[in-house]
């Protein structure tokens, strides 16, 4: 399990995950909740690097081959959270039984002759 | 509005023995039921249906396919005669019991998919049929028998 690139991203959108819950709402309005989980699953992690060097797209595509793809999951160094105090960094970079993995392919945008921008999308699931 | 947490307790005993027991809520964590651990396992029963000619009870129970569940089958003899004990817990907003309910199957086959295993089990009572116990066929009921199925009770 390699991690992901130590590099601080332009711009980070992040949610928290969401706890398994299904729910039933009846013709009245009134409405059921039902919870099948103690944990929550799904954090999204958006990513983008723009206007980087080649090496750097490189890093990033070979993790991502490296990975599988979506196949197996890894984690976030600090370095992509930058800016986050370390408590913070807790809840959103490494919840508990949580593990990041690719939900595409990363998006690459050709800028200049050897800079480029680089979206990435992670999902964070139960391990 | 309500809101219920509820839990799945599953202690599978198959027929070539290693009895296994597993629950679905505390990711990660082992649980004791009845004074015995239960692992944590993702997988989910539904299914289970009653009706008014009180046929068994079908329940499946799904579990993700990896090695650790494919295992579960074929050391199970995919499921044939193995005896499942489910229970439901209701939690409160503490994960707390409230309520709980015991459902007792037997191991009727599995199957597989890409992404699945279906365990499949239905309750070991059937209802007693109106015709028990079993009528038996004598020339004295149906005549002479025939060579086709066509017997008719007289």
């Amino acid at each position: 399990m390699a991690d992901f690139p130590a590099l601080k991203p332009t711009s980070r959108s992040f949610q928290l995950g969401q706890y398994p819950i299904k729910t039933y709402r009846a013709l009245s309005g009134a409405v059921v909740r039902r919870s099948f989980g103690n944990r929550p699953f799904g954090y999204t992690l958006e990513l983008e690097f723009a206007n980087v060097p080649e090496a750097t797209v490189n890093s990033i595509c070979d993790h991502y081959n490296g990975q599988g793809g979506g196949t197996l999951g890894f984690t976030v160094p600090k370095e992509v959270f930058a800016g986050y105090s370390s408590t913070l960094q807790g809840k959103v970079r490494t919840p508990a039984g949580i593990e990041w993995l690719y939900v595409e392919p990363p998006s690459v945008t050709s800028v200049i002759k050897d800079i480029s921008s680089v979206t990435v999308r992670l999902v964070g699931e139960i391990k | 509005m309500s809101e219920i947490r509820i839990a799945q307790y599953f202690d599978i005993k198959p027929a070539s023995g290693g009895q296994r027991r597993f629950q679905n809520y505390f990711v990660g964590q082992k649980k004791s039921l009845g004074g015995v651990q239960y692992d944590f396992a993702p997988f989910r029963a539904d299914g289970s249906i009653a009706n008014l000619n009180g046929d068994n009870a079908i329940v499946r129970v799904l579990f993700p396919a990896t090695e650790f569940s494919i295992k579960l089958v074929e050391e199970g003899d995919g499921n044939r005669l193995s005896e499942l004990t489910l229970t439901t817990q209701w939690l409160n907003a503490a994960e707390s019991m409230v309520r709980s309910y015991v459902e007792y199957y037997v191991g009727i086959g599995a199957s597989f998919s890409e992404t699945t295993i279906e365990l499949r089990f239905r309750t070991a009572m059937d209802s007693v049929g109106a015709q028990f116990p079993a009528r038996i066929l004598t020339r004295s009921l149906v005549g002479d028998l025939p060579i086709n199925a066509q017997i008719a009770l007289q």
